[in-house]
């Protein structure tokens, strides 16, 4: 049966309800598709009720047609449904399978990272991290995936590459998903999605990346480009790109490029280079020897015209030589270290470089640490023989001295490092020389200072990357806590403890060197740390320090507090004896507590609540209670 | 209970109680573990912002709901330090075996008297609750006060129409706005929704004009369904008038005009059914703009009829903090009163107490058996239920799967007959709950013999009846495509 009589009617009922039903006597429509339902109303009673439903509405006074207008409406949406199709044609096509996770998670698990990640305001950021915490799995559910997806494109940047992370720590299993409803021409989304599918992929992302690109626009446009630079097959397709794109993307093609390798891609490069000197920035984190070779050839060529022309180098010279400098970390190609060479050989004329203002240019001590930081950066290799040849050259020099000391931590065993360089670190002061020793000593410190420590696994690394050839020789510890000089002649660091307690390097380099779990190193640093808390007055770093190694400030506190009592509020008070409490016994807490009662350093303001408060403190700890809360002592103000 | 993440949040007035809880745990706020032998109890102290820690303890008791306490001030039931206190046991920390403290052995003591007095007082005859007489005088009145409302309401309509729905704009939407709220003066709360919903959808239009389509015949629709309200509620009322029946009955007009059900008048209709024992298919939340409440939906099988049943924790937002929200549930609930309101389709149903167990692997392998016999008669079971202008457009059904795949863009279910439907989100139900493109992402392979669960509608577009689906039902698990 053709029902679109039917359907006529409906929408003509429909339109005359939108419009008012006081033109209903005007509308002809309604009329012609009441004609056309007679037809059907012949056939079928249910249709002849529409019908002479409809014959009445049309035929009704003005105050009774909006009623009959629906009853009929009613009667034609009955109709409607019960006629409704239910069916569909053609080949059905089965459905993928395996392509999601289902996870039996309650609404309320996922509802409140759903919310985090679809809506707006603050605080998100701190749920997703929790749910991450608490259930990664989570977010491999299909009704959690698309929501992660979709947070690429939050608008708050932050939450973006969050998500951008987490889809990395998933795996490749979210691919499918993040290709899915992909938009070239889309906008951050999509972009972040480029992003993550290829760390995901590397080089098997080539496919899709070159699928997508004739399409893709914009921010998408440029991170398919870098992405191409993750498969060295791509090569002769970006240098094509570099030839026809422009802007950002020019610059996605020469990041790309960057990672590539090969005769046409250096060649290509070496005529950029030439055009655009300011491009050798995109070279700084290629380790490959064509680059390293380039940068070398190039940063050679500049250093050499400034030594050659002398005396004064002008403001842009300067800024080009830098961006080179800058480019050069890490690079260790026989070409770079015969730079490396050739700066040695020319380190007097390049210290006697001016810079436009008639200043020390400091040339030489920027090569002289940015090998330092090459060598931190590439670790064991050629940089390090090139160091320790350098330094073998002038060992009576403090120059290549830190450099050595790294280099042969990554290399050399650890008795023999501790043999080689502990000499230049007196223990006696000496008679003569005093200065050219300290610069030694000094620079051994700059070069320690690059090692630290790896809490977790005891490992020392350079870096926080390249592990020692051995772990440290323990004989440093000793060495360094009866040092003639406690510097390095750098500038000190903060403190984590109290910002406004400027802490020596070499005590935080110290720190960073010991093993707080080892007993002798223990009974070396507890007496050194109380020394130099009363030498320094600095009792919120050093106190932390001496819990950490089984020590206590008892006897230094209250002298080291009296030296600048302004800083002791009782907030940082209450926290010191606070963390005094968790590692001391009740009664060493209560004796630091008199102490510091008694030393007349505590911050006026803070004097009347501390003589309440730290009396009765002493007294629950001795009447065996636990250390009073922050709000206790609140209480008592 | 089995203690699960699931049945803390369960237990948890808000997500976010649950979660502080959680962080409490984490951070190492609880002290001195106990609990006594039997495991029955679990007490500890957590430390708060005062100098005492506060007291917390559960009572497994009833192990269906648990009784905390905790010496805390806070209003929340139970309180962070309780939930806190669930999440250390589910991570296994250890509870040292220690007698009951007496406070604790006092307060189980006056708990199991009270519980005594009132099972013996069942036991006696008296029904727990038995519904309140009526005051025939003011019931008369309510009743003229709503007969009178239906006449204003079918002027409002009468002017609308009159006017067209398309005036429905700013100084007019006002006025109309504020006649609705008379309504609910004169008890009909139900119609007075009926109109704020009408208003809302015409404002979409405003908001919106690529939606006017749709949104007029969601208007029209309820304009339809609000006529038959009034003609049949004046017809309802008037007969209950002449008779002088004050009491509840079993009709959907009661709720249709605005009545809510009690249990108790529930049980006094005899819409109450024993021993039923409730597997649930889907959960979802949405938002009525309207009635200004969220609306927490669960679609429920009855494991012995086959019938669907819908819960609904209606949440007003003004009341959220004290309206405990519902969630998805995995196992099977017993019931021993299963409360049913009246109406047709999909029933709402209540119920006071419930014990939880999971469902055994027979128990789990019947549901796709309860599935309609084909999609055949599961369309004719939907036109009949939709074509009742009182009735929702749309109704739950489960129906079996022979294939599940794509035609086109179109997803489609086929049944072993070779009947076919085209699947797809309900347009009214909005983007939240849009998920029939899940279907796409299922873990594994549909095994034979499965159902998919789902609304079936109309879908005015292509004036076909379509499948939103929200559970394929295997023998062995349900997959939720909603919650």
């Amino acid at each position: 049966m053709n029902l679109q009589p039917l359907y006529d009617v409906k929408e003509r009922l429909e339109y005359a309800a939108i419009a008012g039903v006081s033109l209903l006597g005007e509308d002809f429509r309604l009329q012609r598709a009441a004609e056309g339902l007679k037809p059907l109303a012949a056939a079928s009673p249910v249709f002849g009720k529409i019908d002479a439903g409809l014959s009445k509405l049309l035929a009704a006074p003005p105050e009774q047609r909006s009623g009959l207008l629906l009853d009929v409406l009613a009667l034609v949406d009955a109709v409607a449904y019960t006629q409704a199709n239910a069916g569909a044609e053609g080949d059905l096509e089965p459905l993928p399978v395996g392509g999601g996770v289902y996870r039996q998670i309650s609404y309320g698990q996922i509802s409140p990272l759903l919310t985090a990640l679809t809506t707006t305001g603050g605080g998100r950021m701190e749920i997703v991290k929790s749910a991450w915490e608490n259930h990664p799995e989570f977010f491999e559910d299909y009704r959690v995936l698309p929501a992660v997806i979709g947070g690429l494109g939050d608008s708050y940047g932050e939450m973006g590459e969050l998500c951008a992370t987490l889809l990395k720590k998933l795996g490749p299993s979210v691919i499918p998903a993040l290709k899915q409803g992909f938009d070239p021409a889309g906008k951050k989304e999509m972009s972040r999605r480029v992003e993550v599918i290829a760390a995901l992929e590397g080089e098997k992302a080539t496919p899709w990346l070159r699928e997508i690109l004739p399409e893709a626009k914009k921010d998408v446009r440029a991170d398919v480009i870098t992405a191409l630079g993750g498969d060295g097959d791509n090569t002769a397709l970006l240098l094509d790109l570099a030839k026809s794109e422009r802007g950002k993307n020019r610059e996605a093609v020469l990041e790309a490029l960057a990672k590539q390798g090969g005769d046409e891609v250096s060649t290509f490069w070496k005529e950029e280079l030439d055009k655009n000197t300011q491009a050798v920035t995109f070279l700084r984190t290629t380790r490959a020897d064509w680059a390293s070779d380039l940068v070398a050839r190039g940063l050679w060529d500049r250093v050499e015209a400034a030594v050659e022309q002398g005396g004064q180098i002008g403001k842009q010279t300067h800024a080009d030589i830098s961006t080179w400098l800058a480019s050069a970390e890490g690079k260790s190609s026989p070409s770079m270290l015969d730079f490396w060479r050739w700066a040695d050989a020319k380190t007097e004329a390049i210290d006697k470089l001016k810079s436009h203002t008639d200043q020390p240019l400091r040339l030489g001590a920027q090569l002289t640490e940015l090998l330092l930081d090459s060598l931190c950066c590439a670790g064991p290799g050629p940089l390090c023989e090139l160091c320790l040849e350098l330094w073998g050259k002038h060992k009576d020099e403090a120059h290549w001295l830190p450099h050595a000391v790294v280099a042969s931590l990554l290399t050399r065993s650890a008795s023999e490092v501790y043999d080689e360089f502990s000499p230049y670190v007196p223990t006696i002061k000496p008679l003569l020389g005093g200065a050219q020793k300290q610069a030694l000593h000094n620079a051994v410190l700059e070069g320690l200072g690059r090692l630290a420590r790896k809490e977790d696994t005891g490992a020392y690394l350079i870096n926080r990357v390249w592990p020692t050839a051995q772990p440290l020789d323990q004989r440093w510890v000793k060495r360094l806590t009866h040092a003639v000089w406690k510097t390095t002649g750098k500038k000190g660091g903060g403190s984590a403890y109290a910002y406004w307690e400027p802490i020596e390097e070499y005590d935080l380099t110290l720190i960073r060197l010991t093993d707080p779990a080892d007993e002798e190193t223990r009974e070396l640093l507890v007496p050194y740390l109380r020394e130099r808390m009363a030498e320094n007055g600095q009792p919120y770093t050093y106190s932390r320090w001496l819990f950490r190694f089984g020590g206590s400030p008892r006897g230094v506190l209250g002298k080291a507090m009296a030296r600048n009592p302004k800083s002791n509020r009782l907030g940082v008070l209450w926290n010191l004896m606070n963390d005094a409490a968790q590692v001391l016994p009740p009664e060493e807490t209560a004796m630091l507590l008199e102490e510091v009662l008694s030393s007349g350093g505590i911050n006026k303001e803070a004097l009347s609540t501390a003589e309440k408060a730290i009396p009765w403190t002493i007294e629950q700890l001795r009447a065996g209670k636990p250390f009073p809360t922050w709000d206790d002592w609140m209480e008592l103000r | 209970m089995e203690l699960t993440e699931q049945a803390i949040l369960l237990q948890a007035p808000n997500p976010a109680a649950a979660e502080n809880g959680r962080k409490l745990s984490k951070k190492g706020s609880f002290s001195a573990h106990r609990k006594t032998e039997d495991g029955t109890l679990y007490w500890c102290e957590c430390a708060g912002s005062g100098k005492n820690p506060y007291r917390v303890s559960i009572d497994f008791t009833q192990a269906d709901s648990p009784t905390c306490r905790c010496s805390c001030p806070s209003r929340q039931f139970p309180c962070k330090h309780a939930l806190g206190l669930m999440f250390e046991i589910l991570a296994g920390k250890e509870f040292e075996i220690a007698d009951i403290p007496q406070d604790i052995a006092d307060k189980r003591a006056k708990q199991a008297a009270r519980a005594a007095k009132k099972e013996a007082a069942a036991e006696e005859g008296g029904s727990p609750a038995k519904p309140k007489k009526p005051n025939a005088a003011a019931q008369k009145k309510k009743l003229a006060k709503q007969l009178e409302g239906l006449d204003m309401a079918e002027k409002m309509v009468d002017e609308l129409l009159t006017s067209g729905l398309g005036t429905l704009a700013g100084s007019s939407a006002q006025t109309f706005d504020k006649l609705a709220k008379d309504l609910g003066s004169c008890y009909l709360t139900g119609p007075q929704t009926a109109f704020t919903r009408i208003a809302l959808t015409v404002r979409t239009v405003q908001k919106d004009p690529a939606q006017a389509d749709a949104a007029y015949a969601e208007a029209l629709r309820l304009l339809v369904a609000l006529r038959s309200t009034i003609k049949k509620g004046r017809v309802f009322l008037e007969g209950k008038l002449e008779t002088g029946n004050y009491s509840a009955e079993d009709s959907a007009l009661f709720e249709a005009l605005g009545g809510v059900w009690k249990l108790e008048d529930l049980k006094a209709i005899g819409s109450v059914k024993e021993n039923a024992k409730l597997a649930q298919l889907s959960f979802d939340v949405s938002y009525d703009e309207a009635k200004k409440e969220y609306v927490e939906r669960g679609w429920w099988l009855d494991i012995d009829s086959g019938d669907i049943w819908q819960t609904l924790n209606l949440r007003p937002v003004k009341a959220l903090k004290y309206v405990k929200g519902d969630d998805s549930r995995f196992d099977l609930l017993e019931i021993p009163a299963l409360y049913i309101y009246p109406g047709e389709g999909d029933r709402r149903v209540r119920w006071d107490g419930a014990s939880t167990r999971p469902l055994t692997a027979e128990e789990q392998a019947g549901i796709p058996a309860l599935a309609q016999p084909d999609l055949a008669a599961a369309t004719k079971l939907v036109k009949g239920k939709i074509k009742n202008t009182l009735a929702p457009k749309f109704l739950a059904v489960l129906v079996p799967i022979g294939a599940l795949g794509k035609i086109g863009d179109e997803f489609v279910l086929e049944d072993a007959q070779g009947g076919r439907i085209l699947l797809r989100d309900r347009p009214e139900d909005g983007a939240d709950h849009a998920c029939t493109e899940r279907l796409g992402m299922l873990p594994r392979a549909i095994p034979t013999g499965s159902a998919l669960f789902g609304l079936m509608f109309y879908d005015g577009r292509d004036k076909a009846l379509c499948l939103h689906p929200y559970s394929v039902v295997t023998p062995d698990g349900i997959l939720r495509l909603q919650y």
